[in-house]
């Protein structure tokens, strides 16, 4: 009898511990281990480098604030949402937009950040092209061009939505650094990437310079506020997640962790 | 065509309509304030809700411009051309922040900045520092930069001082509106008390002296005109009490006339006589004055009776009762003591004044004849027995007038004796 009874108790507390956890989805710019990683500096985590270790320092002050045990795991940027749909993860911190499409299927936190996108290019590359061109190189300029970007992205499909109209070759790849490690390699003439993730890969990492080029994007869902993502019926998590960024933004914490991964205060 | 009168304005309807009033009033100075109030919250809100975020939204344009400037100073400063692509990339990442743009001119700034310094940057190659001949050009750059950042947190600045500006006057306004509501307020309770107390106190205060001087000996309570009809009505009413209290002190009167009273004669009935004699003698001894009593008889009067019968008997003493009546003072108290006996009291009188008036009388009714109602005329005499009175109790007076009296019946009537003289 008092078998049965530890078991219910031990029962109860793995049920109570189960409902305290939060399962949560950090979009990876890079491999930790792919052939990029080896190119970057040392600043790695669970989540890799890029935005990850930002990302993943930011859900674990929530989770704390929660009171609720985080359960990180890194995740293709392009599978988060998918995963989420799929409940298998309470929380997905990709930075993504809501757009319309995307409202009817999950919930999105107040902005965490402010987004865009813009041309990625080697210096050499995009000078040779404003030559071309006669004038600075912007998205709607280009014509019989290499393109490349992330894989199941808002940018890939926005270069996708031009390909066929400017003669446009676009390739996708897996992470953000093998975009990067691409237009450094010179396989293709230019990236569109979210700039606040790859700066901070490319802050990072050595090879030829590289240039942002053309004006930043914020249509067509390429900008705009970026937002933690959360399956459709978790109103009441969601309505938690925005009480803490706010708590967050009003003690300092917020500022205090981006001044650990940003070298200024950007906004 | 006659036209109906107005009703009448009744205390009731004033109320009424005073309450009336005062509600209106009352719910229009609660409207104005919840007006002024809404335009305050309203203005409070929009502060919040657009305008703080929106000063927010310019600080963080000002920050970032400011970060922009900072990190073009960082490439020129730069010894490495690695610390001169970390700046430009962090250039790059700030002018690419929508925040900046959003904002038409902070875009244009930024985007010239980053083509600047992207080409200084590309130009420098792997030179220690950037070519000084196009610092001049970046101070010029800076220098738009810097009042840039000026002009947008000046802005912003402006932009809390307007709300809080218009705040301030939605709260000046209201509290003028407040200082005239609490005039008005005052002023309408002030011309509430004033009439209330014009037509209702007063009238109400004049009633209660009317009711607590009334007098039955004094005239009807005089009422100004009033203009309600309610005060009027109880002012009515005041002055029927009064009639009602004259009139029962009539009836009173005349009670108590009859109760005192010797119905034949009119004189005072023995009953009435001791009382009033009683206290006419302790009067008399408290104050150390002399005081007389006097029983008389009328002589042979059951042979009148007898005689003429009973109605000239009654003629007979109604006869005496008035010559008694015209003869003595009035301070004297006259009283039927029983049958044909009536007893005297003289106050303020030694007993040789009064023996002396009392022998006048005897004489005068001895000499006179009764006329009966049959035409008869009779001549009747009467005998006087007289006491002195004076510390003495009022029934051994009487005790002593009554022997006096039979001393004067025997001593053959039609006469008078004085009180220890009839030995």
């Amino acid at each position: 009898m008092r078998l049965l009874a530890g078991a219910g108790l031990l029962l109860t507390l793995a049920t109570a511990g189960a409902a305290e956890e939060l399962k949560v989805a950090i979009g990876i710019d890079n491999e930790p281990h792919g052939i990029m990683a080896v190119a970057l500096a040392d600043r790695e985590t669970a989540a890799g480098s890029g935005t990850g270790p930002l990302k993943e320092e930011l859900a674990r002050e929530i989770c704390q604030r929660l009171h609720v045990r985080c359960q990180v795991e890194a995740e293709h940027i392009g599978h988060i949402l998918p995963a989420i749909a799929e409940r298998r993860f309470d929380l997905g911190f990709g930075m993504f937009l809501r757009t319309p499409e995307r409202a009817g299927h999950f919930q999105f936190s107040e902005p965490v950040w402010q987004a865009s996108s813009r041309l990625l290019a080697t210096q050499d590359g995009n000078a040779a092209w404003e030559s071309r061109l006669g004038e600075p190189v912007t998205l709607a300029s280009l014509r019989d061009a290499r393109l490349v970007a992330v894989a199941g992205s808002a940018q890939y499909a926005a270069l996708n939505a031009l390909a066929r109209t400017q003669n446009l070759r676009v390739e996708g790849s897996e992470t953000l650094a093998d975009v990067i490690a691409a237009i450094a390699a010179g396989d293709a003439d230019f990236a569109l990437v979210p700039v606040f993730s790859a700066y901070t890969l490319l802050r990072s990492m050595d090879g030829p310079p590289l240039v942002f080029a053309g004006a930043p994007l914020t249509a067509d869902n390429l900008g705009g506020s970026a937002r933690i993502a959360l399956p459709r019926d978790a109103e009441p998590l969601r309505r938690k997640v925005n009480s803490a960024l706010a708590a967050m933004r009003k003690d300092g914490t917020w500022q205090r962790i981006m001044r650990r991964h940003l070298p200024i205060g950007l906004y | 065509m006659s036209q109906t009168p107005p009703p009448p304005m009744t205390a009731h309807r004033i109320f009424v309509m005073l309450a009336a009033g005062f509600m209106v009033l009352l719910g229009g100075i609660t409207a104005l304030l919840a007006i002024d109030q809404h335009r305050a919250m309203v203005s409070a809100e929009q502060l919040q809700a657009q305008t703080v975020p929106e000063i927010i939204r310019l600080q963080r344009l000002a920050r970032n411009l400011d970060h922009l400037r900072h990190e073009g100073e960082r490439i020129f400063s730069a010894t490495t051309p690695d610390a001169r692509q970390q700046a430009l990339y962090l250039v790059m990442l700030v002018a690419s922040h929508p925040g900046i743009q959003e904002h038409a001119e902070a875009a244009e700034v930024a985007r010239a900045t980053e083509a600047f310094l992207t080409e200084a940057v590309r130009r420098s190659g792997g030179e220690a520092g950037v070519d000084g001949s196009r610092l001049n050009e970046w101070k010029l750059i800076s220098g738009r930069l810097g009042l840039l950042v000026d002009d947008i947190s000046v802005q912003s600045a402006h932009l809390a001082a307007n709300d809080l500006a218009q705040i301030s006057e939605t709260l000046r306004v209201a509290r003028i509106k407040l200082a005239a509501a609490l005039l008005l307020v005052i002023a309408f309770l002030a011309g509430t008390i004033h009439q209330l107390s014009r037509h209702l106190i007063r009238p109400l205060e004049r009633i209660d002296h009317a009711l607590s001087s009334l007098d039955v000996n004094g005239p009807p309570p005089e009422f100004p005109p009033t203009q309600l009809p309610e005060i009027h009505a109880v002012e009515n009413a005041v002055r029927r009490l009064h009639a009602a209290q004259v009139n029962n002190e009539a009836v009173r009167r005349e009670l108590e006339e009859l109760a005192n009273r010797d119905g034949l004669t009119g004189l005072l009935n023995r009953r009435h006589f001791m009382a009033s004699a009683e206290a006419e003698l302790k009067r008399a001894e408290r104050y150390g004055r002399p005081v007389v009593v006097a029983l008389a008889d009328l002589d042979f009067f059951k042979s009148l009776n007898d005689t003429h019968g009973h109605a000239a008997g009654d003629r007979v003493l109604q006869a005496f009762a008035q010559l008694m009546r015209d003869s003595v003072r009035s301070t004297d108290l006259i009283g039927r003591y029983g049958g044909e006996e009536f007893a005297f009291l003289f106050p303020e009188s030694g007993v040789e004044q009064a023996s002396a008036l009392v022998e006048r009388f005897r004489h005068r009714f001895a000499t006179e004849p009764v006329h009966l109602d049959n035409g008869v005329a009779v001549r009747v005499t009467v005998s006087i027995g007289l006491a002195d009175a004076s510390g003495r109790p009022l029934e051994v007076a009487l005790h002593a007038a009554d022997q006096a009296l039979y001393a004067a019946k025997r001593g053959g009537r039609n006469r008078v004796m004085v009180a220890g003289s009839e030995e």
